[in-house]
């Protein structure tokens, strides 16, 4: 299925530091073009690219670039979620990443560190929490989306094998993809602040 | 413990002051209230720092300050940092009275309290603060929230019970016109809308009041009536005698709409007296006062808009009276005597104890046993705020429901994270703005608790944001707090040399000068606001403390007593009268001042330590040991009370033991302030910011 014959978009969300960077490298190595603007580059944190799109933050205000997003895949953070339409003129199919919490603070603690920024101002049980709790209403919300698909990907079980994974993404985004180059597209040296 | 009444009723008039009450009872126009202080005690109750609703009423539901009850303003951030929202029960941290009577299988009504919305599922019913208002700022219908009544079966009802603004008619808003009635024709005028919109909104409050109040399954009713504050805010300019700026005809119109009001509530006073029934207790207060007088903030120019009216510096609570009203009567409470010294922090306490309930060591107020008609023995226990399955608090929220300021946290920590922007939208500049409010307020809690510190270090983060000159005169006070003057002065001198206008910056850096003994410099500074500021009461108080330093003691005397005929109700020019009159041997008149300053603040340790050293002084030595002890438990680390109590031990007691245990308590104390004060002049570095918890 080319770009042009895939009629929905593909959404690729979940919490910062979830894995959401690596699935934007799998579908983009299947076959799948991520909408990107190249603003944020590789670093440290993502040695590989974070597949970002600036407008993403401007949902709220400005949905138009929506379009371009069509047969293509965009990270959208689990937060804006709610932002994106829910009249059913759009078909989304949503992969939701999933990662221990334990490991989604760790992870975001080490970014901001490495970027010289403070951490929240509470402790971090309470902001695990927090986390849960707005993924658990962006949830809800897509449950409601009249014209949405939600597959849920786990980030350990990815990593740990990544092969049966891709064949149901395949399978999820229209049976057209490279599940093979999708598999060869994780790389579990990445796997940081691995919690047993 | 025994209980001491079958029910309490707790009236919250906010805003209500004697000054306006005294001459309507004399008057026979508020003949229920004036019954009530008859049958009763009364007398002033101090507020607290900051005088902002939401936090006092709910320090008087738990006896707690806010630091520790949690309700910190009038708005929070959504969770979603979208905007603000009223602040909610889901926010407050501390058990209210409702929820310790629920766990302890007594049933309460809560009707309109601050933060009380959603209605928490106690024993007994709720009409949240959410309740009365049915029209919103652009007089559009709000739909009842269900989650503003308790039990759900009343909803129904409680929508009948709403009061609409637009069903009352112009007869019906005569008696608050009574001199000239307002043009109705004006689209622009909306002030006697407003006051249709206050009435309903009050009428409805007393329906779901009298409604609770007349089912006899109640132990506790709380009812809080916001319209007297409301209606001073909008028409106290009016209030004759009316300010300068007002015309002719607006004070005919509107000259009489506060008293109205007042009467207003007389009359629904009188209807709860009445189905409380005389098995009962009632205790009716206000959180503060109104200035209605010489002391009424100046208008920037006359506008029905409150921020062109009051300008950008002005601002509403610069209207509150320091000294609210306090009423009690009925079983328990003695006849016809006046209460002294009542904090808004007692009144809690005081109710568990008329309800023969524990009281907590973890309340900051204490009861009001001298109100009490035969004496009680206290039972205490450490806390209620343990969870209990009956208590009624809200549980299973999600975590940022429960606490939106932690949700903003994480909203900040995402956008760190670069994956949401914070600066694009107004909403989210709203919650920025409700955050930096709560943190202002957070600072002023701690300090007005005698926590310098905890205030110091909010302050510190708050100037690491924004570089403001209160925020640099508000840690100066911390530092002067701490004893710790000379730190406050390059801040103090950096900001008065940049804004050589304001002199509440010039008055604090004289008094960090007086701290410094350097009282040339002082006297200098604050010399010239004796004739700028001449009829400010604070001035005039600091100048006479200046001359108290510099041994001047009869100007001393008269710029205190300066103050006091400008606002008799100035705790710091009575006090520091009473210092003046004693160093002048006038002993008696010295401890009448310091006494009539405890009366207006109880809550202030330095009017107790100089108290008791009045009270030594004439000999008086159990007088002056219940006043230096009574500071040292307001003030656990001060040494001054210990020094004091191990003289008069020594010396007049004789009573060895008791004088060697204050002598090493003073050294201790003394001690440890010593090396704060040595270690924070050799490393003055920002202190870390305290957690949100």
């Amino acid at each position: 299925m080319s770009e042009a014959a895939r009629n929905f978009i593909t959404v690729v969300s979940g919490l910062p530091r979830s894995g959401t960077s690596l699935m934007m490298q799998m579908l983009a190595a299947g076959g799948i073009p991520p909408l990107t603007d190249q603003q944020r580059t590789a670093d440290e944190s993502n040695p590989r690219g974070y597949f970002e799109f600036e407008a993403v933050k401007q949902l709220r205000k400005d949905r138009s670039w929506l379009a371009e997003a069509q047969g293509k895949a965009v990270k959208i953070i689990h937060l804006l979620l709610p932002e994106l339409p829910n009249d059913g003129a759009m078909e989304f199919r949503v992969i939701l990443m999933e990662r221990a919490i334990g490991e989604v603070l760790a992870s975001q603690r080490r970014m901001l560190a490495r970027g010289g920024k403070a951490s929240a101002a509470i402790p971090e049980e309470q902001l695990g929490k927090i986390y849960l709790g707005q993924l658990q209403q962006a949830e809800r919300w897509l449950a409601s989306l009249p014209n949405g698909r939600v597959l849920k990907v786990e980030h350990r079980a990815l990593l740990a094998d990544p092969t049966p994974l891709a064949l149901q993404l395949n399978d999820f985004l229209g049976g057209d993809l490279d599940p093979g180059a999708m598999a060869a597209a994780v790389d579990p040296s990445l796997y940081r602040e691995r919690q047993s | 413990m025994p209980r001491l009444t079958k029910r309490v009723l707790l009236i919250g008039w906010d805003a209500a002051d004697w000054n306006i009450i005294r001459p309507l009872m004399e008057e026979g126009k508020m003949p229920v209230l004036k019954r009530l202080v008859e049958f009763g005690v009364s007398g002033n109750v101090a507020t607290l720092a900051p005088v902002l609703s939401p936090i006092l009423w709910n320090s008087i539901a738990t006896g707690k300050r806010g630091y520790k009850h949690g309700i910190l303003g009038f708005v929070e951030p959504n969770p979603d940092g979208k905007g603000v929202r009223p602040v909610r029960s889901t926010t407050r941290k501390a058990k209210a009275l409702w929820n310790i009577l629920s766990q302890s299988g007594l049933r309460s009504g809560v009707v309109n309290w601050y933060a009380s919305h959603p209605a928490e599922p106690i024993a007994g019913s709720v009409f949240t603060n959410l309740f009365p208002t049915m029209l919103g700022a652009k007089a559009e219908r709000i739909p009842l929230d269900p989650q503003a009544v308790h039990p759900p079966e009343l909803l129904d009802l409680a929508r009948r019970l709403q009061v609409d603004p637009r069903t009352l008619t112009p007869l019906q808003l005569m008696p608050f016109f009574p001199n000239k009635p307002p043009d109705l024709s004006s689209e622009k005028d909306l002030r006697a809308a407003i006051v249709a919109k206050l009435m309903a909104e009050c009428a409805s409050t007393h329906n779901a009041a009298t409604f609770l109040a007349s089912r006899d399954d109640w132990d506790f009713l709380a009812v809080y009536y916001e319209t007297i504050d409301l209606a001073c805010h909008n028409f106290m300019e009016y209030h004759p005698p009316a300010m300068a700026h007002v015309s002719a005809n607006d004070a005919e119109v509107f000259g009489e709409v506060v008293r109205a009001f007042y009467e207003f509530h007389d009359m629904m006073l009188g209807r709860l007296l009445d189905l409380a029934g005389p098995e009962s207790t009632v205790i009716l207060l206000s959180d503060h006062g109104f200035y209605n007088d010489h002391l009424r903030p100046p208008v920037a120019q006359h506008s029905l808009d409150p921020k062109e009216k009051f300008g950008p510096t002005m601002n509403p609570v610069s209207w509150h009276r320091r000294q609210g009203i306090f009423v009690a009567a009925g079983n328990g409470i003695k006849r016809d005597e006046l209460a002294h010294g009542t904090s808004l922090l007692d009144i809690a306490p005081t109710i568990l104890a008329l309800l023969g309930l524990p009281v907590p060591d973890d309340m900051d107020g204490r009861v009001l046993t001298t109100i009490l008609k035969d004496p009680i023995e206290i039972e205490r226990i450490d806390s209620y705020e343990a969870p209990h399955p009956d208590d009624g608090m809200h549980r299973g929220v999600t975590a940022d429901e429960s606490d939106p300021y932690a949700a903003r946290q994480a909203l900040e920590q995402l956008a760190a994270l670069g994956y949401v922007d914070l600066d694009a939208n107004d909403p989210e500049k709203e919650a920025a703005t409700a955050l930096w409010e709560r943190d202002s307020n957070l600072a002023q809690v701690y300090f007005a608790a005698n926590m310098p510190e905890e205030a110091l270090a909010i302050l510190h983060a708050m100037l690491a944001q924004r570089e403001e000159p209160g925020i640099k005169i508000r840690i100066a006070l911390c530092f002067l707090a701490l004893g710790r003057a000379a730190e406050a002065d390059p801040l103090l001198r950096e900001v008065v040399e940049k804004f050589p206008s304001l002199p509440g910056a010039r008055l604090i850096f004289g008094r960090a000068l007086m701290a410094q003994q350097k009282l040339d410099e002082a006297f200098s500074m604050l010399e010239p606001l004796q004739h700028e500021e001449a009829n400010v009461p604070v001035f005039q108080a600091a100048l006479g403390l200046v001359y108290l330093r510099r041994g001047l003691l009869e100007e001393a005397e008269t710029a205190f007593r300066r103050a006091i005929e400008l606002d008799d109700d100035s705790v710091e020019a009575h006090d520091g009268l009473g210092i003046a009159l004693r160093r002048q041997g006038r002993f008696e008149d010295s401890i009448y001042e310091h006494m009539r300053a405890a009366t207006l603040q109880h809550l202030r340790p330095q009017t107790h330590v100089n108290l008791g050293i009045a009270l030594a002084n004439s000999r008086r030595d159990d007088w002056a040991i219940r006043a230096f002890s009574l500071a040292a438990e307001m003030a656990p680390n001060e040494p001054l009370p210990h020094r004091w109590l191990a003289m008069i031990y020594r010396r007049n007691k004789k009573d060895v033991e008791k004088a060697r245990e204050h002598r090493q308590k003073f050294v201790e104390l003394a001690r440890r302030r010593k090396e704060k004060k040595e270690a924070a002049a050799a490393n003055p570095a920002t202190p870390p910011v305290p957690g949100n918890g």
